[in-house]
């Protein structure tokens, strides 16, 4: 123990090197940035990295689940798959012939709700317009193809509760194309194949949430933790809504939120910022000026009293508490980031120890935050008993120990050794290009500055154990939680 | 209301042709497709593979260190030839499985297993070691100016771990916990029964039980880590914030009492797989069939090596692009995961196609994976087809070497891996040559047809649809404990 006291103090010391050394990095990195606005209200936000020549790039939309109406869930998800479907001159041998067979099809759609209610005869008439559809399909200038011809790797894009990104990255002499097809795409798109890609859809959220005991307890304690706001609902959307998106749908809530104000552009690599800013001018002005909706304004009633479900399945027993609280950059936020790490974020965390190392009625236990960050959210403990414990048992145990820490309050060595290991894991994580451009379009996106994304190591360093104490005590209690227990079916 | 709204939108779509009718996505456009020739004009990007410093020491460990200043982070990997399999050779069971975390979490040098974590976490830094199938591999990552000291614990780790066995009952515990949530995911259930029904009774399908965790003693790990965890052959890579100089102190300091072996590891034996070509079915409460289709495969550096990476790429490697995702993905809406190809291994890899689709189409599925491949294996693949995906494989190239860590590795793992010397640097050269029937001839020899295995995870009805689709062929049902009951 003495050898660990001593060694202590030396990285006391050392450690407040450490942060001098990783604001010193920070400093540099916020330095390189620039930063642009278009006039039509799309952000650019670039960093120079020329060790390889490559460059990973980051089209982030202010859109998600949370801009969703009843009965259209899935809708910003569904639109990501169909924005690689291609467009107007990229993937079609006759934009004109196709255009009047796919106004045919829409039209049957419509008429038979979405598809849901075809005749007989509109079922073959669906089947030869899909079959004539297929003559004009360019399948030598898809997306993809084209892409792949020019290098690209990591092709692919997200949504969230709050955002759709797309990403990609290519070699750098690939960047004019990037914007001519990035741009092509965010002007000129076509929902070709869009009844096809709707049963795609519903596949992936079988395998996500159907088959899945761990999305089906995810997805309910969701909506036990969220009575109005749209946070409680699945980004991948019911599947019920899923069958009644139709393409006319999504044209409309493309044009709605795929304008210049709800655009990040994020770029890093091997570039110049005047190349990149001309070039992103030259083809991304002429995205819609309109303005976005607004997100929005809704407000989830303060929670007055501890929620518990229980959710049978067939499948080992889980545990999930999940804690309602204000998001980033309320400061409580990253109080609270912090003391959960020092509660279950690393082996010497006690949650840890005692659960899984000393009592052994766990098999592990970990915490993440849900299900956005535009609004205010959860921190859920995640926990999963031992073959001959319970979760009755485990929450007793998780309570108990909670209670200890907070009664206890945060230590100064444990602080310490916490902020120092989120901020090393944070600079680490800067080395991937893409991973870097997607933490700026993300702060520029949720928190209004790209500058956050650097700037909480500032608010980290002033982080005391008092603001930790008073925070913990004001949202880790039992009136403002909600408890799931997975169990297996009888 | 809903009547009024059909109304005006047939009126909309009445008068086809006038622009001012078309939603906006049906609207002609006023631009050329010309653009699409620029953009495959692209210059085609040249660079040269970076230079990494390489050196041995007296005790035969190879060092590969790339310098890089622009984060104050420093990576250390050590690699040592021999992993899961030979030792699953040489009787060490599940022990291999043990083993990395054990190091790890078990203590080390001076440190319990409590203060091995804890200093760690002082230190900010993360360390992790694990068994693969051909080597062992530790690393950590820290703070440049913590690297000393983290160097220190990491030659703890790796010459002087404890193996506690308070530590060994804990990991043993969460072992056994996660083997018994296995039926919990069809995706596991579907990956680990494949496995087993291609290398059957062999060390490759050697799959963790309860029994076999629990049967691992301390004195097994000690005994493992004798025989294998030596510098023999080994690589060290370090990369990142850290100077040459400090590199050679560190090896010197801390590595290079490593005493080398004098107990050479025997050769790794080619299984003689005796696979039973046919449908096998394993039931359960689900709304998807997890599909495997396979058989044994190829080895690695074949002569067909190159036409092999090529043909995965079309067939269905490649996520967006390939047969496979176009065919049973885009054209039928048949899966959201759909890939294939040939995995290459030390020893005979598996020829797999994998999806998942709804269980009322699962044989509409199977099908027309099967399809696909029979296209393949029919007819050359298209001269435009082929031109893209060498393309692709040039052009993306330089991805290997984009991450200093990423590049020095990879150099550690192709002289490790005993490929042949400058394979990186002709790699490119060697896929230009591939041609139209170095591909088919992959799907002709490689693959066969009448002796695929079919593995299918799901429901009852998807049972009762495969038997009506493929009549007089026999479709075993298998049970799945912990693994499959064979």
């Amino acid at each position: 123990m003495l050898t660990i006291r001593i060694s202590f103090l030396l990285i006391l010391f050392t450690g407040t090197l450490c942060f001098a050394d990783i604001r010193e990095t920070l400093n540099k990195f916020q330095d390189s940035v620039h930063y642009a606005e278009l006039n039509n209200g799309i952000k650019i936000i670039f960093y120079k990295r020329s060790f390889s020549p490559v460059f990973s790039a980051n089209i982030s939309v202010r859109v998600g689940g949370v801009n969703e109406i009843s009965g259209q869930t899935g809708i910003s998800h569904m639109l990501e798959h169909m924005a690689f479907k291609g467009t107007k001159t990229l993937g079609t041998k006759n934009y004109l012939a196709e255009a009047k067979l796919l106004a045919r099809l829409e039209k049957i759609m419509q008429e038979a709700d979405a598809g849901n209610q075809l005749s007989v005869d509109q079922k073959q008439e669906v089947a030869e317009i899909s079959m004539e559809l297929e003559k004009y399909r360019d399948l030598t200038n898809t997306f993809e193809k084209i892409y792949q011809e020019l290098g690209a790797t990591d092709i692919n894009a997200t949504t969230s509760s709050d955002l759709t990104n797309y990403f990609v990255s290519l070699p750098n002499t690939a960047f004019n194309a990037w914007c001519e097809i990035e741009s092509d795409r965010l002007t000129e798109p076509v929902w070709r194949e869009f009844y096809r890609e709707r049963e795609v859809v519903q596949e992936e959220r079988r395998m996500r949430y159907e088959d899945s005991p761990d999305g089906i307890f995810y997805q309910k304690m969701l909506l036990n933790a969220f009575e109005v706001h749209p946070y409680r609902n699945p980004t991948i959307g019911y599947i019920e809504d899923l069958r009644r998106h139709t393409a006319t749908e999504i044209d409309r809530y493309y044009r709605d939120f795929y304008v210049g104000d709800n655009i990040v552009i994020s770029i890093v690599g091997d570039l110049e910022f005047e190349q990149v800013l001309d070039k992103v001018k030259k083809y991304f002005s002429r995205i819609s000026a309109k303005s976005a909706p607004e997100r929005p304004k809704v407000k989830e009633p303060e929670q007055k009293g501890e929620k518990t479900f229980i959710f049978y399945t067939n499948a080992a027993p889980s545990l999930m508490v999940a804690y309602h609280k204000p998001n980033y950059p309320n400061p409580k936020d990253l109080a609270l980031n912090v003391w959960l790490e020092m509660m279950a974020g690393n082996r010497t965390a006690p949650l840890y120890r005692e659960l899984v190392l000393s009592k052994k009625i766990a098999s592990g236990i970990g915490y993440f935050e849900a299900p956005g960050t535009a609004y205010p959210n959860l921190y859920i403990l995640n926990a999963t008993p031992q073959k001959n414990h319970s979760n009755k048992e485990l929450l007793v145990e998780i309570d108990r120990i909670l209670m200890r820490e907070i009664e206890n309050g945060v230590q100064k060595e444990k602080l310490q050794n916490v902020k120092q290991k989120m901020m090393v894991d944070y600079i680490t994580g800067l080395q991937s290009n893409l991973s870097l451009a997607q933490q700026l379009s993300y702060a520029q996106q949720n928190f209004g500055s790209w500058k956050l994304a650097f700037s909480w190591i500032d608010e980290m360093e002033d982080l005391t154990t008092d603001k930790i104490n008073a925070v913990v005590k004001e949202y880790i209690k039992n009136d403002n939680r909600v408890v799931g227990y997975r169990e297996r079916s009888k | 209301m809903r009547f009024f709204y059909m109304l005006i939108f047939s009126l909309l779509f009445a008068c086809v042709g006038q622009q001012a009718d078309y939603p906006e996505f049906l609207r002609p456009t006023e631009k050329s497709s010309a653009w699409l020739l620029d953009i495959k004009n692209s210059d085609t990007l040249q660079f040269s593979i970076p230079k990494i410093n390489t050196w041995e020491t007296a005790n035969g460990i190879k060092i590969h260190y790339l310098p890089n200043y622009e984060l104050p982070v420093v990576q250390v990997s050590l690699i040592i030839p021999g992993g899961t399999y030979l030792s699953r050779q040489m009787g060490f069971g599940s022990v291999s499985a043990a083993i990395g975390a054990l190091m790890r979490t078990g203590g080390a040098g001076n440190y319990s297993p409590e203060e091995f974590d804890l200093i760690l976490e002082e230190l900010a830094a993360e360390m992790s070691a694990s068994f693969a199938a051909e080597n062992f591999q530790a690393s950590f990552s820290c703070l440049n100016s913590e690297a000393d000291q983290v160097f220190a614990l990491f030659s703890d780790m790796i010459l002087s771990p404890q193996f506690s066995e308070r530590r060994l009952d804990t990991w043993k515990i969460g072992q056994l916990d996660d083997i018994h949530r296995r039926k919990d995911k069809p995706s596991t259930i579907a990956s680990i029964a494949f496995q087993q029904l291609i290398y059957q009774d062999t060390p490759y399908a050697d799959i963790s039980d309860s029994k076999s965790i629990n049967e691992i003693s301390r004195t097994d790990l000690l005994r493992l880590h004798r025989r294998f965890i030596v510098p023999n052959h080994a690589h060290i890579v370090v990369t990142g914030a850290i100077d040459h100089k400090m590199v050679n102190a560190m090896i010197a300091k801390y590595f290079s009492n490593w005493q080398v072996s004098l107990n050479a590891l025997p050769e790794l034996l080619q299984p003689h797989l005796n696979t039973s070509p046919g449908i096998y079915f394993i039931p359960g409460n689900y709304t998807q069939s997890t599909v495997y289709i396979g058989q044994p495969g190829a080895k690695r550096l074949e002569k067909d090596h190159y036409a092999i990476q090529v043909f995965n790429e079309i067939f269905g490697a490649s996520s967006f692009t390939s047969r496979l995702f176009q065919d049973v993905r885009e054209r039928k809406g048949l899966a959201y995961s759909v890939f294939g190809g040939t995995l290459v291994d030390v020893i005979p890899g598996r020829n797999i196609i994998f999806l998942q689709s709804r269980t009322e189409a699962t044989v509409n599925a199977i099908q027309e994976a099967i399809n696909t491949f029979k296209r393949i294996q029919e007819k050359p693949v298209g001269k435009d087809e082929l031109t893209q995906v060498i393309k692709n494989i040039e052009n993306s190239y330089v991805f290997n070497y984009d991450d200093t860590n990423a590049i020095a590795l990879r150099k550690a793992m192709v002289e490790l891996k005993k490929y042949p010397d400058n394979y990186e640097e002709n790699y490119l050269q060697n896929i230009r040559k591939v041609s139209r029937e170095d591909v088919l001839q992959v799907a002709k020899t490689r693959w066969d047809l009448n002796n695929f295995i079919i593995l299918v995870v799901g429901a009852e009805s998807a049972y009762t649809q495969l038997e009506s689709a493929f009549k007089g062929i026999k479709i075993t049902k298998l049970k799945f404990n912990e693994k499959l009951e064979l």
